[in-house]
Parts: structure tokens; C-alpha cells; sequence
């Protein structure tokens, strides 16, 4: 991909202070490139990473249009009662808890009818739903073996475009095992491979130092290429070390140097790759921990959002809380003392509709901030794909039909939005086998029960 | 800084106990009772593995009482009370990556930080309750970067005052003189072992790569520190096998035993007595291993106690509790972790004393401050923790009284029979447990806290289905009843008085805490369920069905009826599954 020209920072007032922090704390985060995008600024409010300035934000349009997929999730199901609508077509309702998304609309498409049957097991677990909900195949246990997921399946055919392939954040690093199942089952999404969960990064100041990797606290560029490689020498050190011990293994043990391998040599290739448009100056990094849910969920949101815009990475998953119990345990700013998880058994209707409604309402955040951002007369999210879903449909029954499934976004155009659509019991998978489509993925199966694109939605 | 690694460990009480499964899945010498269906009934072992007791071919460890050294059970030599033991399988460890305490005790023994990088890592998961399962410690390019990031700062910090005088004793401008010396030494320390000439080899070629580069000879050093941290025979417990393919056990290395022991003992590398140890190979001998062994639990270093107790306990995390402040307005943070001071002081004590391990449910003493004295409605002793009697509090003794698991094992507003039972037999008795049939509904939270639980739990009485298991599961919940959610003592619970009487599986009669504790404690699978787990502690791995006769002669009574806690770990540690290993699949 062209990247985008590089101006002077002249066009943003950097708070002095801010960068005054940033340098403090240089061990952790490196920056002052100070270097700003050309281009039809946009300003837009990031402000969970700005300074106390509260200043906006100038980015470019890019200069092509890479389209990106981002996968939500939720945990314990949903409450079908308030969260589907009960109308279809293009002018349908919005149901009480989608209405947070109602200035989106149009932008949005709702599914009712679709199953992940192939998931999961009958009386459900919330850990193979988890892991299930973007592979469509069920975890095997006591060994770890799951499939490629969709945001992963997309990352990969992307390879090397971006910095970084592909982001996993969440909120919760609790994990625990249900019915026999890995507990990393309960807390990852997404799925390199089969045997590579891609666990989720929970602190926000570990993403925004993922994010701005690389970026030396006023180094000169002299220093930045002999730090960049001397890092170089030491992760090739790492992989001849390694090479030289697979030798020496056996099969089980070679796979988790395999995994070792693999993460080396990807971190290599990013610390070679341009930071590009991504610069920390004038942001605070986010603190990594004490917060609560709307702020952790908010600052999320601007952490995606900003590795999304300046072309970090195009695949982004978010957990908003683990599967089952690895979620939150109260809700005091919307004065629910009661656990989640415990809600979505007793199936309590008007706690489950707030959560819920909050649930959306933090989607909608994230996707009004993509919204906000014009790429040539359309938006970030209009080039994009959203999927936002939970582990299980029901919170009771543990089950995979009927699945509460958003898509919000249309991939450049590819995907028919402004619509809720009753599927009678297609895979869900079928819908992946056409947003990869969409992506320019020539997909013609997925998962286990994915054979033929979903109709209605192209 | 705060170990946010803690957070990792689940408190129970977040667990709804209907999908909690077996911590001890597949535990070995039970059926599953999945696979039996639920016709069969829930459980069936009970009763069975008291007629059974330990297997009387469990050989070795019978007649050397108090952890001797040499105790060898299932040692494929026939051990010494045996000599018809067959060929032990050792099990197949899967390389295990150092968990987030065991790099954060690492590298603080390394190099003397005390900056606790790990606080920043990705969870690590746990399998069977403990999150030093190699199989299940899995990697990704997120955490190699985070092991990245982590390297270049504790470089930094250790080559620059006041570490550096420890660190460096080299002068770097030196070159390949100082590289070396600093490769040797740290090296080795870093790696657990001495480094071959070709390693040692292949950081000069790297130092020398860094000089092309510009560095200067203090970046010289710092690049090669920074590659030490990264390397994977830093950041796993490397042991290797001399065929990889063969299943025929050896004998680790006197340096990979080295690093089983100490990370067992201390969740760190060796310190300078272990090595010399290994070094002078001494370490093979069994006397000596024993005699590291204790030693090593004698140190302050030592956090066996508290990681298993609380590990096998399931309590690490009750801080993070949030029980409802309104029914509970005198829990805090700070009682929480008085509980489990308490849980790590009296695990501590058996591991120094040897009691024997039917007193974890029965003692007659226990831990408390002066918070936690007052939660318990005793008097207090102060500020301090303090071992007191408890001749005299006939409400609290043994394991399941203590504040940590009533807590864990509960709800923020009310008590979980259902999930104290379980507790009781899936990680005390090691039988599992399956999971609910489909469509199970729970009723709201208003309908099960309208009444008593052993009230709404007769519902489970009149379905066969649900039956099956919970007429095992609670009955012995509810002899806990009398603890409430946060652990205090109640007599009387929705204006009547507690009914806590109830039968074991095998109908063993109890009524109250106390009665229960010693029933389970007298049960025969008890001590061979916490054999499992300090094996599976010990050895990072998912145990199989082959381990069986390690946990039998683990467990065996001695001549004194009973077997002693730290002769359960000494004879782990003396145990062909901790001191052999093999190839294969």
C-alpha cells in the first residue's frame, strides 16, 4: 500500500506537558517522530488518548482505501426479547437494545436465524462458543485444537501489508475451563491456527505500546537505525538458537518452539517496518489498569481506532469481557450489584436489557468514531466490516441458535446494509464465507459447516 | 508495583458452579463418569476406593517413612518395599515456558530487579488448577514482543547502577575478553546450565555484529544481555531427551533436575548451592536431591507453600472478590488477604512439620490476625498473624472452615453448596464430576436467596436427572452452611437453625463442619487426591492414567496410619516422575 506523505507537525499544537510525560516514561513507549500526515485533515475526537489539551486530532484521507475487519465480542449471550428486532426488511424497527445504533442504522445489518451449531455442543459451553464464535469449528479437548478464525483466515491473506498483522484486545484476563474444555478457550477469539489461540492484550497501555512500537524517544536517526539493528541481531540470535534446539525435540516440543518461532520472526518483521503514520506524539498513554468498564471499553475503542487509521493493522478483535463468569462481576454504573453470568442464567430480562443496551452503546462509540473518519467522500466504517456477536445465543440455554450477529460497515460498498434479515437456521459460517468475499478473499468454505455465500446481504 | 499476576487466578466464588468442571479433569484412576452416562449414577468410586486404599504393589515409599531419602516409588527399580514393580513411565513433560511469577522471580534472581516486568505480560492459562502446565502455556507474537520490550528495559536497568557492580565484572571495552566472561557466567545462570562452545560461540558472533552496527562496548554487552533474555533456553525449561522418539525413561540431566527442584520450590532458577550441586553432579544422588529439598523449603525463598496452597485451593484471587457490600459491609480487600495469609501460613506449616495431610481438614489450629480473628468471632492477637489453638472454636478448623474457600466457593450474595460440594469431591476426593444435562434452567437469583439452600436445593431431589449427582454434591454443600458467603459463622440462616447434617457418597453420616472434615479426611481417596496434585504441581503436566502408581505409593500410610505433607512432596521429588523423563508422543 502507498502510504501516506509525511508533514511537518506545525499543523497540531502538541501539548508540551503531554510530551513531557511521554518522555518520562520513554522506556515504555518511544516516540517523537513528530511526523503528522498530509491530506484533508480530519479531526476527530480520540479523547481517552489525547492530553488534558482535549485537542482534536488531524489525520489524512487515505490514499487508497484498505478495508478493514473488526470482530466485537460479548459474553453470556444476549436477552432475544429486548435485543432482536421484530421486523425485517429494510425498514424495520430497531429493537430497544440496538437502539443505541440508530444514527447508524443504515450502516447497520441485523441477523436473526443464523446457527453456529458446529461450535459448540448441545447444553452449550461458554469456552467452545468463545473459541467457536469466529471459527466455526469446535475445540477438541484435553488438547488444544480449535481452526483458523475469520479475522485471522483475513490478516493472513493480507500478510505483510501492514506493521502489524492483526490486534487482540479485551478487557478481562480471566479465563477458566467449562466441561472438560482449555480455559484458553474462554478468553481468545481469534485463532492463528488451530493450535495458536491469539490471546487478547487487556492493558491499554500495553496496546498503545503495541501499537507505537518502535518509536524512540528522541533518538536521531542515526540511533534509530543502529537500534533497529541491534534489536535485528538479537532476534536473529533468538531464531539460531532456536533452530538449533528444534533439532534436539520432539514433536511436542518442537510445536511450542514452533510457536516461539513464529512470534519471533513476526516481531522481527515489525520492528523493520516503518512505524509509518503511526506517531504517539500528543497522546497520553492510557494507564494500564483501575479503570472501569466504560472508560477500559472507550479507550479501547480509540486504541482500534488509531492503529486502524494510521494503517497499524486492518484486523482488530475486542472482547468486551472472557466468555461465562470471565466477565464482569457487577455493573455499578448502570447500579447492577448482580454478575453477569449469574443475570444471563436467571435469564433477568430488565438487567440483561440495560447490560446489554450499555453493550451497544459501546459498539455504537467505536463505530460512530469510525464513522467520523472520511476517506474521500466515505467513511472509515464504510470501509470496513464490523461483526459483533456473543459466544452463545441464549444465556440459559447455552445454545447456538437463532445467534445475536451485527454487521455494521459495508467493505467499500460490497455488503447491502440498512436491513435485519431472518435466516432459517443458515450456518454462520455461510456469513463469513461472504464478508471474506467482500474482502477480496476468494473463500468457498469455512469452518466445518460454511459451503456457499449467505444470500441477501451482496 | 502490584503483581497483577494475581489477578489471573480465579476466586471460585466467580465461577457459577453449574459449568464449573472438574479442576482434575480425566483424573486418573476414576472413570470418567461422562463416558458412563448419567444413568449409571453420578459416582459410583466412592465407596470402592476406601475398600481399595492405596495399591498394595505401590511398593516404595511404604517403609520409608518421613520423606527418607531414596523413597523411590513406582522407581523403576522396583523401589524398596517392592522389587515387582514394573517399568514406571515418568510421563511426557511438554517444554514449559516460564509463567508470568516464574519470569518475574527469575529475573529478579538473575540480575537483582525488582521491577516486576511480568505485572505487563499476557495471562498465562491454568489446566487442573495450576498454571504451570507446559502444554497449555502457549506463545504468540504479542508476548514475544512483551519478552522484547521486557529485555531491552531489564538490560538497561541491570547494566546501569546499582546493579551493574553485580552484573558486569568485566570491563566491556575489552571486547570479546569481557563478552566472554559475561557469557560464561550469566550465561549460564540465565540458561540453567552451561553454555556449549558453540553457544558461546554464536554470541561473540553476535557481539560482533553489534560492533558493525556502531554499538559501543557498553551496547555490546547490553545487546548480547538483551539476547540471553529472549533466547528460548532462557524463557523455557529446556530438557532434552537423547532420542527424542524413544518412550524408554532416563534419567534427567543433574542440571534439568536442578531447575525442576527449584522451580517446584522457589518458582525461580537454582540459587548457588543447587548449581554447585548439579555441577558437581551430586544432585543425582537421592539423599542429596533430598537434602536440596529441604534445605531449599527451609529458605525464605520458598513459595511452595503459598503458590500450591492457594493454586489447589483455588484461591488467588479472592481479593478480587466483590461480595454484595450491603449483606456483607464488613468484607474488605484487606480481610481477603488475611484469609489467604492464612491459607499460605498453614500450608506452610505442614510443609515445615510434616503433619500428616488428613489434619488439612481437621487441625486444631490455625492463622489469624486480628482482622481476620474478629471475622471468625475469636479473640484477636493482635496485628500480626499468629498461630493460635483452636481447642476452644469448635466452629473453625481444617481447610474447609478456612475464610479463602468459603469465599471463593460462593456468590457475592449468597453461598454455593453446590459449589462447596464439588469442591469436595472433584479437588479433595478427585472424583469429577460431569456436567448438567441440556436445558438445565436456574431460576432467578430473588427465587434461590427467598428461602434456605437446603430448601431450594430439594428441588434437586425430585428430578433423577439432577439427582444423580447432586444428591452427592449437596449434602455436603450444605453441611457448610453455617459459613456464609463471606466466610462468617451463622447458626441460624432465613430465622432457622442450620441444618448441616448429611452422608458422603459412601452414606458416611456427618452433621456440621466438623463432623464432614473428618469424614473426607478419613476417606481412603483423599490422600492419594492431594498426591495428584502436588504431582501434577511438581511436574507441570496433565496427569494420565500411568501416574496412578506414582500416587499410590505418594500417598501410602505410613507405619503411623497416616502420611505426612512433606513426606507427599518428598516422595514426589524422589519419584521417577519427577527425577526421569522420556520422548515420544
Amino acid at each position: 500500500m502507498k502510504r501516506p506523505s509525511v508533514i511537518d507537525n506545525s499543523v497540531l499544537n502538541i501539548d508540551p506537558k503531554a510530551l513531557a510525560a511521554q518522555q518520562k516514561d520513554a522506556a515504555r513507549m518511544r516516540t517523537n517522530r513528530r511526523r503528522f500526515l498530509a491530506g484533508a485533515a480530519v479531526t476527530i475526537g480520540l479523547p481517552w488518548l489525547e492530553s488534558l489539551a482535549g485537542k482534536g486530532r488531524a489525520f489524512a484521507a487515505a490514499t487508497s482505501r484498505p478495508v478493514r475487519l473488526i470482530a466485537w465480542h460479548v459474553p453470556n449471550g444476549t436477552y432475544a426479547q429486548t435485543w432482536f428486532p421484530t421486523t425485517t426488511g429494510t425498514s424495520y424497527t430497531l429493537s430497544p437494545t440496538l437502539m443505541p445504533l440508530a444514527s447508524l442504522q443504515k450502516k447497520l445489518l441485523v441477523f436473526s436465524g443464523l446457527q453456529n451449531n458446529d461450535a459448540s455442543v448441545v447444553f452449550g459451553s461458554h469456552c467452545l462458543g468463545v473459541s467457536g464464535m469466529l471459527t466455526c469449528i469446535k475445540g477438541t479437548q484435553p488438547n488444544v485444537s480449535v481452526g483458523v478464525s475469520v479475522d485471522q483466515v483475513y490478516a493472513q491473506s493480507l500478510g505483510t501489508a501492514t506493521r502489524i498483522p492483526s490486534i487482540q484486545v479485551g478487557i478481562s484476563n480471566r479465563m477458566y475451563s467449562d466441561i472438560g474444555n482449555p480455559a484458553i478457550y474462554n478468553g481468545c477469539i481469534s485463532w492463528a491456527s488451530a493450535t495458536q489461540p491469539l490471546q487478547p492484550t487487556v492493558d491499554p497501555g500495553v496496546v498503545f505500546d503495541q501499537i507505537f512500537m518502535g518509536q524512540n524517544s528522541a533518538a536521531s536517526a542515526a540511533d534509530q537505525k543502529k537500534r533497529q539493528a541491534l534489536a535485528t541481531s538479537v532476534l536473529d540470535h533468538a531464531v539460531a538458537e532456536a533452530a538449533s534446539l528444534q533439532q534436539k525435540l520432539g514433536t511436542a516440543d518442537r510445536a511450542k518452539l514452533d510457536e516461539y518461532l513464529t512470534g519471533v520472526r513476526e516481531v522481527e518483521r515489525q520492528i523493520q517496518t516503518s512505524a509509518g503514520a503511526c506517531t504517539a506524539a500528543g497522546m497520553t498513554r492510557p494507564a494500564d489498569s483501575g479503570l472501569d468498564g466504560p472508560t477500559q471499553s472507550k479507550i479501547t475503542s480509540d486504541l482500534m481506532t488509531i492503529a486502524l487509521q494510521c494503517d497499524a493493522t486492518r484486523v482488530v478483535s475486542f472482547m468486551l469481557g472472557n466468555g461465562g463468569s470471565s466477565c464482569f462481576q457487577s455493573f455499578p454504573w448502570l447500579n447492577i450489584t448482580q454478575d453477569h453470568h449469574g443475570l444471563a442464567h436467571a435469564q433477568d430480562g430488565p438487567n440483561l436489557s440495560a447490560i446489554e443496551t450499555w453493550e451497544v452503546s459501546e459498539l455504537a462509540y467505536f463505530c460512530q468514531k469510525l464513522d467520523a473518519i472520511d476517506e474521500g467522500g466515505t467513511t472509515m466504517l464504510d470501509n470496513s466490516l464490523v461483526f459483533f456477536s456473543s459466544e452463545i445465543s441464549n444465556g440459559q440455554l447455552h445454545n447456538q441458535d437463532n445467534r445475536p450477529i451485527l454487521l455494521l460497515g459495508s467493505a467499500a460498498g460490497q455488503i447491502k446494509t440498512g436491513q435485519h434479515i431472518k435466516y432459517n437456521a443458515d450456518p454462520q459460517a455461510n456469513l463469513f464465507i461472504t464478508m471474506l468475499n467482500a474482502l477480496g478473499v476468494p473463500a468457498k468454505t469455512f469452518g466445518t459447516a460454511g459451503t456457499t455465500p449467505l444470500t441477501g446481504i451482496t | 508495583m502490584s503483581h497483577k499476576s494475581e489477578s489471573r487466578r480465579l476466586a471460585r466464588g466467580n465461577l457459577e458452579e453449574i459449568e464449573k468442571p472438574s479442576r482434575h479433569f480425566r483424573h486418573v484412576g476414576h472413570v470418567s463418569l461422562l463416558a458412563l452416562g448419567l444413568a449409571a449414577g453420578c459416582l459410583g468410586t466412592i465407596g470402592d476406593a476406601k475398600k481399595d486404599g492405596p495399591s498394595p504393589s505401590g511398593g516404595g515409599g511404604t517403609s520409608a517413612a518421613g520423606g527418607s531419602a531414596g523413597a523411590s516409588p513406582g522407581g523403576s527399580g522396583g523401589g524398596a518395599g517392592g522389587g515387582t514393580m514394573p517399568l514406571s513411565d515418568p510421563g511426557r513433560v511438554t517444554m514449559r515456558r516460564l509463567n508470568q511469577v516464574e519470569y518475574g522471580n527469575t529475573v529478579r534472581d538473575l540480575l537483582g530487579t525488582t521491577s516486576h516486568p511480568e505485572s505487563a505480560f499476557l495471562t498465562d492459562t491454568s489446566a487442573n488448577g495450576f498454571d504451570n502446565n507446559g502444554a497449555q502455556l502457549s506463545l504468540s507474537s504479542v508476548r514475544i514482543d512483551q519478552y522484547n520490550q521486557a529485555a531491552q528495559a531489564l538490560a538497561a536497568e541491570a547494566l546501569a547502577p546499582p546493579l551493574r557492580a553485580t552484573n558486569l565484572t568485566c570491563d566491556p571495552t575489552t571486547g570479546d575478553a569481557c563478552i566472554t566472561t559475561f557469557v560464561t557466567t550469566m550465561g549460564a545462570r540465565a540458561y540453567r546450565r552451561p553454555l556449549t562452545p558453540d553457544e558461546i560461540a554464536g554470541y561473540l558472533s553476535l557481539a560482533a555484529q553489534a560492533r558493525t552496527a556502531g554499538a559501543t562496548p557498553d551496547e555490546v554487552v547490553s545487546t548480547v544481555l538483551e539476547a540471553l533474555l529472549v533466547s528460548p533456553n532462557f524463557l523455557f525449561l529446556v530438557e532434552v531427551d537423547p532420542d527424542p522418539t524413544s518412550t524408554t525413561p532416563h534419567p534427567l540431566s543433574p542440571y534439568e533436575l536442578a531447575s525442576r527442584l527449584s522451580y517446584l520450590v522457589y518458582s525461580s532458577m537454582p540459587d548457588d548451592a543447587l548449581f554447585a550441586s548439579a555441577k558437581s553432579g551430586a544432585l543425582g544422588s537421592p539423599g542429596e536431591l533430598q537434602a536440596q529439598l529441604t534445605r531449599m523449603l527451609a529458605s525464605p525463598k520458598s513459595t511452595f507453600a503459598q503458590i500450591f496452597g492457594e493454586e489447589w485451593l483455588g484461591v488467588g484471587a479472592i481479593e478480587t472478590s466483590q461480595p454484595d457490600p450491603t449483606l456483607f459491609p464488613n468484607f474488605s480487600v484487606a480481610l481477603a488477604q488475611s484469609m489467604k495469609q492464612e491459607v499460605d501460613l498453614f500450608f506452610g506449616d505442614f510443609v515445615r512439620n510434616n503433619l500428616a495431610v488428613g489434619n488439612l481438614l481437621t487441625a486444631n489450629f490455625t492463622y489469624v490476625d486480628d482482622l481476620l480473628a474478629t471475622h471468625y468471632g475469636m479473640p484477636s492477637p493482635g496485628m500480626a498473624m499468629t498461630r493460635v489453638d483452636l481447642t476452644g472454636t469448635p466452629e473453625r478448623g481444617g481447610l474447609l472452615t478456612m475464610g479463602a474457600l468459603l469465599l471463593a466457593t460462593s456468590r457475592g450474595n449468597r453461598t454455593s453448596p453446590v459449589a462447596r460440594g464439588k469442591f469436595v469431591l472433584s479437588d479433595l476426593l478427585c472424583h469429577d464430576i460431569p456436567p448438567p444435562p441440556p436445558g438445565v434452567t436456574i431460576p432467578p437469583d430473588s427465587v434461590i436467596t427467598a428461602t434456605t439452600a437446603r430448601v431450594f436445593l430439594a428441588s434437586h431431589r425430585t428430578s433423577p436427572t439432577c439427582g444423580a449427582c447432586h444428591n452427592l454434591m449437596d449434602p455436603i454443600g450444605l453441611a457448610l452452611e453455617n459459613y456464609d458467603a463471606v466466610g462468617a459463622y451463622r447458626a441460624t440462616d432465613h430465622g432457622q437453625v442450620i441444618d448441616a447434617t448429611g452422608t458422603l457418597p459412601d452414606k458416611t453420616p456427618f452433621n456440621g463442619p466438623r463432623q464432614l472434615s473428618q469424614a473426607v479426611a478419613q476417606e481412603a481417596a483423599f490422600a492419594p487426591c492431594v498426591a495428584s496434585a502436588v504431582l501434577t504441581y511438581a511436574t507441570g503436566r496433565t496427569l494420565g492414567a500411568t501416574d496412578q502408581t506414582y500416587i499410590n505409593a505418594i500417598s501410602q500410610a505410613t507405619s503411623g496410619g497416616t502420611v505426612g505433607f512433606s513426606d507427599v512432596l518428598s516422595r514426589t521429588v524422589a519419584s521417577d516422575a519427577f527425577r526421569q523423563r522420556r520422548g515420544g508422543t
